[in-house]
């Protein structure tokens, strides 16, 4: 009993190390070589990097190791971060691109099976009652399932905004584009989501 | 404002990421037409049960991220050799070519005589002797020192005399 509080207590200590430190404090630690710092930049943001990664390749796999790849790309430029940007915004900025640099790199290949490839299959929903279970979580994974069919153009966006919940602002940051084609572009991406939705009878 | 120019900012509306006086028109549209109210409710909807997709996040990703780091840290403190060509070297390695250059033009440009003249002599001597390159209307042969004559070619100090006689005919 005592030895299960005594791990929790460890894990949850290993999971705020820093919990008085603010994330200026620890970027700026971060920088001057402290990995313990950036470790604790790590466990605070690793959800939006992984969540991004894997709304963008669509397998478990490649998320995690995109994510890896763009924490260590992270602090090898941590250096050049001015701070101009949050930290959140600054990785999902690094992690988007190192996700569709991979799937460009993956197409012009062309070796990519198609169990590699993050489109899934449709399966048509029989129930009637789909509008009312929307909320429900077999209809959350085939919510998933169509957005795994949308463009990573789209998807993109999707996940930005709708999963993790950033501004337009920021995903204008992170994807490198105008506030005005972010706009335009994420209801081209809602419309086309919905669409898909509708023949999928989930709306 | 038209259902089309409405149904385009639904998406920016439900964000609300639109002008105050934008807002008031969207929200005075969708009061009074009812597809357009249903196009923002599909839109609400979705993007509610967007927000609740949450991924399975993997637990172990921190111990490879250490090791990568180590490992390129390591990598970077053992310079390519292309990577020692910096510009902090670049004029050290001109100035020592220029150094080498004038040490070897110098080097070049010592006076011919301290290389004993015996040496060219016996060299010249032997080339002449060996070689089959006399036309055949001269003869050439060795004469001993006695029979020396002005047309002996070379001076006393050497052995061998060369003397070139031309054939009557």
């Amino acid at each position: 009993m005592y030895a299960i509080l005594e791990a929790s207590t460890e894990n949850l200590s290993l999971m705020t190390r820093h919990p008085q430190c603010n994330e200026s404090d620890l970027v700026e630690r971060s920088q001057k070589g402290d990995v313990t710092a950036f470790e604790e930049l790590f466990h605070r943001h690793q959800s939006d990097a992984y969540h991004v990664a894997y709304g963008i390749m669509g397998n478990v796999e490649d998320a995690k190791d995109m994510t890896q790849e763009a924490f260590v790309r992270a602090y090898e430029g941590i250096s050049k971060f001015k701070r101009q940007a949050s930290f959140r915004t600054w990785i999902s900025r690094i992690t988007t691109n190192l996700c569709l640099d991979e799937i460009r790199k993956r197409k012009r290949r062309r070796t990519e099976s198609i169990e590699e490839h993050p489109v899934l299959e449709m399966k048509p929903i029989q129930d009637s009652s789909a509008l009312e279970k929307l909320l429900k979580d077999e209809q959350l994974e085939i919510l998933q399932q169509v957005l795994g069919i949308l463009p990573e153009k789209y998807r993109v966006l999707i996940l930005l905004r709708d999963i993790q919940g950033h501004s337009y602002q920021e995903i204008a940051d992170i994807v490198g584009c105008s506030l005005g084609r972010v706009k335009s572009r994420l209801h081209e991406a809602r419309q086309e989501l919905k669409r898909l939705c509708v023949k999928q009878q989930l709306l | 404002m038209e259902c089309p120019s409405i149904q385009e900012q639904l998406s920016a509306y439900l964000d609300g990421e639109i002008s105050l006086e934008d807002q008031v028109n969207v929200k005075c549209h969708l009061e009074s037409c009812e597809s357009c109210a249903r196009e923002y409710e599909q839109l609400r909807r979705m993007t509610q049960a967007l927000g609740q997709i949450r991924y399975q996040m993997p637990t172990d990703m921190w111990p490879q991220i250490q090791q990568r780091i180590t490992e390129r840290s390591l990598a970077r403190r053992r310079p390519r050799l292309g990577e020692w060509w910096t510009p902090f070297w670049r004029p050290l390695a001109a100035a020592a070519l220029l150094v080498f250059g004038a040490l070897a033009y110098f080097w070049l440009q010592q006076p011919a005589e301290d290389m004993p003249l015996d040496y060219y002599l016996e060299a010249h001597a032997d080339f002449a002797v060996t070689t089959s390159l006399i036309p055949d209307s001269m003869v050439a042969f060795v004469l001993p020192d006695d029979t020396a004559t002005d047309d002996v070619l070379w001076d006393d100090e050497t052995d061998l005399m060369l003397e070139w006689h031309f054939e009557d005919n």
